[in-house]
């Protein structure tokens, strides 16, 4: 319940210090939910680029974060308690808040699911991959390197990472709970965002049903309670688009500067948020060529894309520095930065290593055959009934309403949204691997077309309609209720305290022993090569991993004596290797370690046996005298 | 004369009042299929009948 506290406490502090900035921009005193949003982006913004700059002059200590993390909190202070105080009047004067309403019970049955998901963010991280491995095992290498060190092993190391900041400052001031209950925390908020945005385009009731369908989607849901960065870079998104909207309602200056800003946020959370600057700028261009013709659309258009690519700039001149592409790894033969083992792919489905520019422009274009034989993997149906993995798992929500606009989108704001979504479903197919986990934004403005239609349907002149679809909807939130329940349920022990995490963690990490052997009995300046082993969130000393995809270190034309020469030259001192490689990871590049020739001789003649336990061996490298 | 238009203006937008509500009714109608249709296939293939069951088993229990 601390980590809960604590990340509620910063949720209330970013609103604080973004109610500053906001007005520095813009005037959005008119609408306090849609200030209120900007405010919160903005400042969770502010807190990253504190961060950032503290990270890049090596001052990432504990303490000196929570000096100025309750600085920050105290600049916004006043605005946060009056916002507490307005909020608390705001929710007891809302006629849809009657209990008689159908919307009170969606309301009831979603914040209840919420909590239920909340429960799961409250134990330690564990199960998935990519936390433990680098959305929160970066964050903790930045802490103990005391600055934004650059690990070369490690996917993503130098990717633009604003939510991974946020996470240093969860860890630093508690654990990676803390990290979790924060990410959940972006998904109520992009709750909130969906109702603000829908009051602002559509009607609150909209808005009610649209967040409660986003509440539900369980690619938000599953993601959104672990240390993942996916739904932090939704609420981020799903602002700076808001923003840019409501620029293209009414544009002004100091609208189009907060567009600008939440843009360049929600672009430095992740390379997906890329998408941001795509769709922005389309929108930007769209409005300004019929408002103003081509040669204001051109400034305006070139304010907005520069401008928020400055807030960008600090990550690409990062990792321009260290490996001489802003991109690293990804175009690297472009760039040639550093070489980096097998660079991942820029375009679904094109070129596997391109050598130029044109082959990634030629491979934009969608060729029907390509279509045909992915179809599977994009298409809203397989989405839905055969999501093949969580990260594809949308929900039946989508599927069920969107059809309905056919009747009863009329309106231009609908169609602009609804074109609005189909060009970040062809982003999202094309450039972002038809995942909808990148694409959690898109999921959130669907949500919003399903609210109208939900309105609509659930208002239909012939009541029965109405009558029948609201009890069917409800009794699917109860669905959704008791699927959360029984997630909650298997974890609670250990979220309320009646488990300790430790036994938690020993009985579901099962490399967490070996970490705890490392932690325990090697000196602190020992640097751990992981074999086979990429989830090093638990380990607390310095480490590399043998990825095959990396190039730090190749077992390419080795032998024992060079290899051994290779690690000293590394500051190896230790060896943590899983005892059997399961063969998907054999299918990657990874040897069989203890049945590979060269790592047997390599082993018999260097490393000494310190620790072994069913999974997982601890060697330590032999001295050079030893040898 | 103006009044005369107006009742009649009147008149024909009651003639096609029930034509729409019978059209919106209609649309409606075939949406909710749609939608109980999708619905009920996804949570029966999600498996939730089975989820229920087995939550309210475990409260039972």
């Amino acid at each position: 319940m601390i980590e809960l506290t604590l990340s509620l406490l910063l949720v209330v502090g970013a609103h604080g210090v973004g109610a500053r900035l906001l007005p520095i921009m813009d005037d959005c005193a008119g609408d306090r939910l849609e200030a209120a949003c900007f405010s919160l982006a903005l400042g969770f913004g502010s807190l990253a680029l504190i961060v950032f700059a503290l990270g890049v002059t090596s001052l990432l200590y504990p303490p000196v974060l929570l000096c100025v993390t309750v600085g920050w909190f105290a600049l916004g202070s006043a605005h946060s308690y009056r916002a507490i105080r307005e909020l608390y009047s705001w929710l007891i004067g809302q006629k849809l808040l009657h209990f008689r309403s159908v919307y009170f019970w969606i309301v009831v049955v979603a914040l209840a699911a919420m909590l239920l998901n909340c429960v799961q963010a409250m134990v330690p991280p564990h199960g998935a991959t990519d936390p433990l491995a680098y959305h929160l095992a970066l964050p903790k290498a930045f802490l103990r390197a005391h600055m934004l060190s650059f690990e070369p092993t490690i996917n993503g190391a130098l990717y633009p990472n604003n939510m991974g900041l946020l996470y240093v400052v969860a860890i630093a001031l508690r654990n990676g709970i803390m990290a979790q209950t924060l990410h959940w925390l972006m998904g109520v908020l992009t709750c909130l965002s969906i109702f603000g945005f829908c009051r602002n385009f559509f009607s609150a009731k909209v808005g009610v049903w649209a967040a409660a369908v986003f509440s539900f989607v369980p690619v938000a849901v599953v993601f959104g309670r672990q240390g993942y960065v996916d739904v932090g870079l939704c609420f981020f998104q799903f602002c700076a688009l808001w923003a840019v909207f409501r620029w293209a309602r009414s544009p002004s200056h100091g609208a189009l500067l907060i567009a600008v800003v939440l843009t360049g946020l929600a672009m430095g959370v992740k390379h997906q948020g890329l998408s941001t600057l795509l769709l922005g700028a389309a929108v930007v261009a769209v409005v300004s060529i019929r408002a103003h013709g081509f040669r204001r659309a051109a400034v305006q258009l070139s304010v907005f894309t520069g401008l928020s690519c400055l807030l960008l700039a600090p990550w690409y001149l990062r990792s321009f520095y260290f490996t001489g592409n802003p991109l690293w790894p990804l175009a690297n033969d472009f760039f040639s930065g550093l070489p980096f083992g097998r660079p991942p792919l820029l375009l679904t489905g094109g070129p596997q290593q391109s050598q130029s520019v044109v082959s990634y422009l030629s491979a934009i274009f969608l060729p029907i055959e390509w279509l045909k034989s992915h179809w599977h993997s994009f298409s809203l149906w397989s989405w839905t009934f055969d999501p093949r993995g969580a990260q594809r798992w949308v929900g039946g929500y989508f599927l069920a309403l969107l059809p309905g606009l056919a009747i009863y989108a009329r309106h231009r704001r609908v169609w602009a949204v609804v074109g609005f979504c189909v060009a970040y479903y062809l982003i999202l197919i094309r450039f972002l691997h038809m995942n909808p986990r990148y694409g959690i934004a898109l999921l959130a403005f669907a949500a919003v077309l399903c609210g109208f239609v939900a309105e609509h349907l659930a208002s239909c002149r012939v009541r029965v309609v109405g009558t029948v679809f609201k009890i069917a909807f409800v009794a699917t939130c109860v669905l959704n209720l008791i699927w959360s329940y029984s997630q909650a349920g298997v974890v609670a022990d250990v979220a309320f305290g009646s488990r300790s995490r430790e036994d938690f963690l020993s009985k579901t990490e099962s490399n967490y022993h070996l970490f705890k052997y490392i932690n325990d009995n090697t000196p602190e300046n020992s640097r751990v090569l992981f074999q086979g082993i990429v989830k090093g969130y638990y380990c607390e000393r310095d480490y590399l991993w043998d990825h095959p995809f990396q190039s730090v270190l190749s077992y390419e034309d080795q032998d024992a004596e060079s290899l051994m020469q290779r690690m000293r030259e590394l500051g190896i001192t230790h060896i943590a290797r899983m005892i059997n490689i399961p063969s998907t990871r054999l299918v990657l590049g990874y040897p069989q370690y203890f049945v590979d020739p060269l790592h047997e001789e390599f082993r018999k003649r260097f490393l000494i046996l310190e620790y072994h336990d069913r999974g997982y061996a601890l060697f330590s490298l032999r001295q050079p005298d030893e040898a | 004369l103006e009044r005369a238009e107006q009742m009649s203006e009147s008149n024909s937008s009651v003639e096609s009042m029930p034509s729409r509500l019978i059209a919106e009714g209609v649309a409606g109608a075939c949406l909710l299929l749609w939608v109980l249709f999708i619905l009920y296939h996804y949570y029966v293939t999600m498996g939730f009948p089975a989820l229920v069951n087995a939550v309210i088993g475990r409260g039972g229990a």
